[in-house]
């Protein structure tokens, strides 16, 4: 009921433009925290048993928690792009990592691309950034050329957490930046991103702001703090007792930035998202996608589905569990709507203000499809059916509803639904473009090449 | 032969003046980089009766030595720069204005950085050998010339990229860099450390080697340097001239840890709290070299010229509002005042009433000066001063400041300033501005939505809207088109430069109304 009256209250609000502005409720803030490379499993809301969250868990006890939450690629960058540009990347060409060069003027989120923060401060709302960026790092590309107001962190794909010698030429060494300029954290790097983000959220009281709180936890390298690192001294496993202890590290840096939000009053107007960038990659940093199948990297779902939360104390439902698909994108739409600014409708956007099907004002679903390409990997999701095609092997086709690990392959016993989904799924790769930068990739590839030339 | 050295000599006793004459002044240009008017605890701006008004960022910053240096002389609370730094140096030396010297953009060291449809014929490679600048004279006149801090005159394959090139007979930490790489000692201030290169590399800070490893700040190191370079021209019977360009308060914002707790419950952001940092520090640095003139008993022979290079970088709020230099407009780079207004006081180290230097300029103590002077005024005010003349045929486009300096209103002075930014990307790209008393007049070459709400004119009555909230450009229409007009004559007789059509030659000029 609550919720029903509060959402009459934003559904007026557009009728009510000519009227004094005290009419219109408050603009809330908007706090979206990414985690990097963090499987399905990896949280105590997610029913891990070994890695204990108790401050994501209390986010998800306060909001609502997706099942089926999923991010827009299988892995970083592409990931990102697609989260602040509210459109599958692949409709601009960011299919790959940036290579880290900061003299190379094209690997990076194109410019033609106006993004979430860019819009929202036109709307007049503070915007920072915390962590981690990967979306490109010669000048152009630099979060604070892109719409972010505040920023503090690093452009490459990972960093390291303590103890480097900073130095540009490297990106996993690349000293820390403040609006551009280097800055020395002294605390290990995931604590230091949760307590810029409490600074900035205390001092940003006033004027709504969007915070795009970015960790680089849990992905490699593994350097939790030794104190930490003790208190997972009961997981056999090496890699995973680090991969545990820097997850909870996050999650207390987490638990500092809600905290803040509480104690400054703040929590009954942040609507808070969270969810990893992609999923995790178990051999690598030790993470677990139980029980989905894939990895980070993969069409599987292991690869793209991640948990997911949603809060907004008074807003939205408390302590309750999402099972339609949503997706990453969705930020986009969701926060445009919230801060009054339109959506735009220069291009196609896959962004869906996920507002209205939460607040029960529409029904259904927010997505008739989700779709993923990387390279020459494909899925398609509709309903309960997911479409699977890698290279040259035939189309897979599974059914999540009764088989959650894809595997058991029905491409034979469903042929009408393999075709027609087939159908859509080239339909939607026609309104995409060629990756418009080589990447990690295509310079691994070249350097490979000229190496192998480079032989007599 | 005898009585007449006799009397010679009764007479010398009577009035030294005539044996000998006093020692020339000593003349110290005390430059900040980036620091705009408001960037002090010392409130520039007053009300219409003439009395300094506070505003919170007064409130913010801590600067007691400027407060000192200012009870002992005179600051201007019209006093302007050019937007970006290295038109100001470069005017500071040459008496002329950005738009006629043609380094209208700050030099990138590296690469030419005119900007898309910047002139291709701007001075990128700033001064060199040959130019006319206020060192050569001076040094050509008997002066000790000292250059301390950042240079910024010219690119890095240009002689301007060494003061020493530039009429110094001294340079300590100067070159092409704009910025330091870092203003930690432990940073080796942006060069190597243990083979591996700072960040910034380009931005190392040249010299100062023995400061390595240790925890000395930049500007710290910068003061002893200056204080042992002025001793030295002391111990050598020389006057001199201290070119003392702090890197502070450039960006990066590099917290100075000796004074970061004074800041540390602000409530405000991390790299502003770190900007208030690099102010106390320079503030600290100016009160040593107070006390160390002081020391040597020279503080009443020394004329102190205090200013900063441009409006105000500190990193608050957007460029266009007023945050950053509040209540002005606008920050660094920026068309607003807050892009251009700086803080600037003379004085005195030590006011005395015997000082024969001082009997000829006699600068009132804890004054403020309200008329309207820039970076183009140093160099004739300095020549006139002591008594150097510009080569012949040298245009200068500043006047002397000695009335101004001497409290008084100067009629016979132009109440005009011309700031032409014929390049992009800063806060603001392609404009130029004409001042002529309260009036301001923008042009904007391509105009865009952001910068002027799509026209090519902004205008401005600053005596009633000091904070240019109220753009006048369409309800004047006969001022704006004479405004226009002004602006347009201004840039004829500096011979300016143009930004460039989409066929990189066709200059793009000014449109009247």
């Amino acid at each position: 009921m609550k919720t029903a009256s509060c959402f009459v209250g934003l559904l007026a609000a557009p009728l009510l433009v000519a009227l004094p502005a005290f009419t219109e409720p408050p603009r809330p803030n908007i706090l979206l925290i990414v985690s990097d490379d963090q499987g399905y499993a990896d949280t105590g809301f997610q029913g891990s048993k070994d890695i204990p969250t108790p401050h994501l868990d209390q986010l998800a006890a306060s909001g609502i928690r997706f099942t089926n939450g999923y991010v827009t690629h299988a892995y970083c960058s592409p990931s990102r792009a697609g989260l602040l540009a509210g459109r599958y990347q692949q409709r601009f060409g960011h299919e790959r990592n940036p290579y880290y060069d900061r003299s190379d003027h094209h690997e990076g989120l194109p410019l033609t691309e106006t993004l979430l923060p860019a819009r929202l401060r036109s709307a007049g709302y503070v915007t920072g950034w915390i962590g981690k960026w990967h979306l490109g790092v010669a000048p152009e590309y630099a979060p604070e050329r892109r719409g972010f107001s505040e920023t503090v962190g690093f452009l490459a794909g990972a960093h390291h957490y303590q103890k480097w010698q900073p130095n540009y030429k490297s990106g996993v060494a690349a000293p820390i930046e403040r609006n551009g300029d280097p800055v020395e954290l002294t605390e290990h790097l995931t604590t230091a991103f949760g307590h810029e983000a409490t600074d900035f959220i205390r001092r940003h009281d006033g004027k709504p702001w969007f915070l795009y709180l970015a960790f680089n936890a849990p992905h490699t390298p593994m350097e939790p703090t030794a104190e930490r690192l003790a208190r997972f001294a009961s997981i056999p496993d090496p890699l995973r007792r680090k991969y545990a202890a820097q997850v909870s590290l996050m999650d207390d840096a987490i638990g500092e930035v809600l905290a803040a939000l509480r104690t400054s009053g703040q929590a009954d107007r942040t609507l808070v998202f969270f969810f990893s960038d992609n999923g995790g990659k178990p051999k690598v940093n030790g993470s677990d996608n139980t029980p989905l199948r894939g990895e980070k990297g993969t069409p599987y779902e292991g690869g793209i589905r991640v948990p997911f939360l949603m809060a907004w104390p008074g807003r939205l439902a408390s302590g309750v569990t999402e099972d339609r698909p949503v997706s990453s994108v969705d930020v986009f739409a969701t926060a445009l709507a919230l801060a009054g600014a339109p959506m735009p409708t220069d291009l196609v956007y896959d962004s869906v203000n996920l507002m209205p099907f939460l607040t029960g004002e529409k029904t259904g679903a927010p997505h008739e499809r989700l779709y993923w390409r990387n390279g020459n990997q494909f899925a398609l999701r509709e309903g309960n059916w997911k479409l699977v095609r890698e290279g040259g092997r035939p189309a897979e086709l599974y059914n999540l509803e009764r088989d959650l690990g894809e595997t058991t392959d029905l491409a034979k016993a469903q042929p009408a639904v393999l075709t027609r989904l087939m159908a859509e799924l080239s339909a939607w790769d026609q309104e995409l473009i060629d990756p418009v930068f080589p990447g990690d990739t295509g310079h691994q590839a070249n350097a490979k090449k000229n190496s192998i030339q480079a032989k007599p | 032969m005898k009585t007449f050295l006799a009397i010679l000599a009764f007479v010398g006793l009577l009035t030294p003046a005539f044996a000998a004459p006093p020692p020339r002044p000593n003349i110290v240009i005390f430059l900040v980089d980036d620091m705009g008017i408001m960037d002090t605890s010392l409130p520039f701006l007053t009300d219409v009766t003439g009395q300094p008004v506070r505003y919170p960022l007064n409130d913010f910053f801590r600067t007691p030595n400027m407060h000192r240096l200012a009870e002992r002389g005179i600051r201007f609370n019209n006093f302007n720069a050019m937007s970006v730094c290295s038109p100001s140096r470069v005017s500071i030396l040459t008496g002329q204005n950005a738009a006629r010297h043609h380094t209208t953009n700050w030099i990138n060291a590296d690469e030419n950085n005119a900007g898309p449809h910047g002139p291709p014929d701007w001075n990128w490679m700033g001064l060199n050998k040959s130019a006319v600048t206020l060192s050569r004279l001076l040094e050509a006149s008997g002066y000790r010339t000292i250059h301390v801090g950042k240079g910024h005159l010219g690119a890095r394959i240009s002689e301007g990229a060494d003061p020493q090139n530039l009429g110094f007979d001294i340079n300590v930490a100067g070159g092409a860099n704009g910025a330091p790489g870092s203003y930690y000692g432990k940073r080796n201030y942006g060069n190597p450390v243990d083979g591996v290169p700072g960040p910034n590399a380009s931005n190392a800070v040249p010299g100062l080697e023995k400061y390595y490893g240790t925890d000395t700040f930049l500007s710290e190191a910068l003061t002893i340097e200056a204080k042992a370079r002025v001793d030295e021209a002391v111990h050598d019977g020389r006057p001199f001239f201290l070119y003392f360009a702090h890197y502070a308060v450039h960006r990066p914002f590099n917290s100075d840890p000796r004074f970061a707790a004074h800041y540390r419950d602000s409530g405000k952001a991390p790299d502003v709290q770190a900007f208030a940092t690099l102010i106390e520090g320079m503030d600290k640095s100016l009160g040593d070299l107070l006390d160390h003139l002081d020391e040597l008993g020279i503080a009443d022979n020394t004329l102190i010229l205090f200013l900063g290079d441009n409006g105000s970088d500190d990193p608050i709020g957007e460029a266009h509002n007023i945050a950053s230099s509040a209540p002005l407009r606008g920050r660094k780079g920026s068309h607003y005042e807050g892009g251009m207004r700086v803080p600037f006081i003379a004085a005195w180290a030590r006011a005395s009433a015997d000082n024969p230097n001082q009997k000829r300029l006699p600068i009132p103590a804890g004054a403020i000066q309200g008329q309207l002077a820039s970076v183009d005024d140093l160099f004739p005010t300095i020549l006139s001063y002591t008594g150097v003349a510009a080569p012949k045929g040298y245009v200068v486009d500043g006047a002397p400041l000695e009335t101004l300096l001497t409290g008084k209103p100067d009629p016979s002075r132009p109440q005009t300033f011309l700031m032409h930014y014929p390049h992009s990307p800063h806060r603001s790209n392609y404009w130029s501005s004409f001042r002529d008393g309260d009036w301001k007049v923008v042009y904007h070459y391509f105009p865009t939505e952001e910068a002027s709400g799509g026209s090519h004119y902004q205008l401005f009555n600053l005596a009633k809207d000091p904070s240019e909230s109220d753009n006048l450009a369409a309800s004047e229409p006969a001022k704006l088109r004479r405004m226009m007009e002004s602006l347009v004559a201004a840039l004829t007789k500096d011979e300016a430069l143009y930004p460039v059509a989409d066929d990189h030659v066709t200059p793009v000029k000014p449109q009247l109304p």
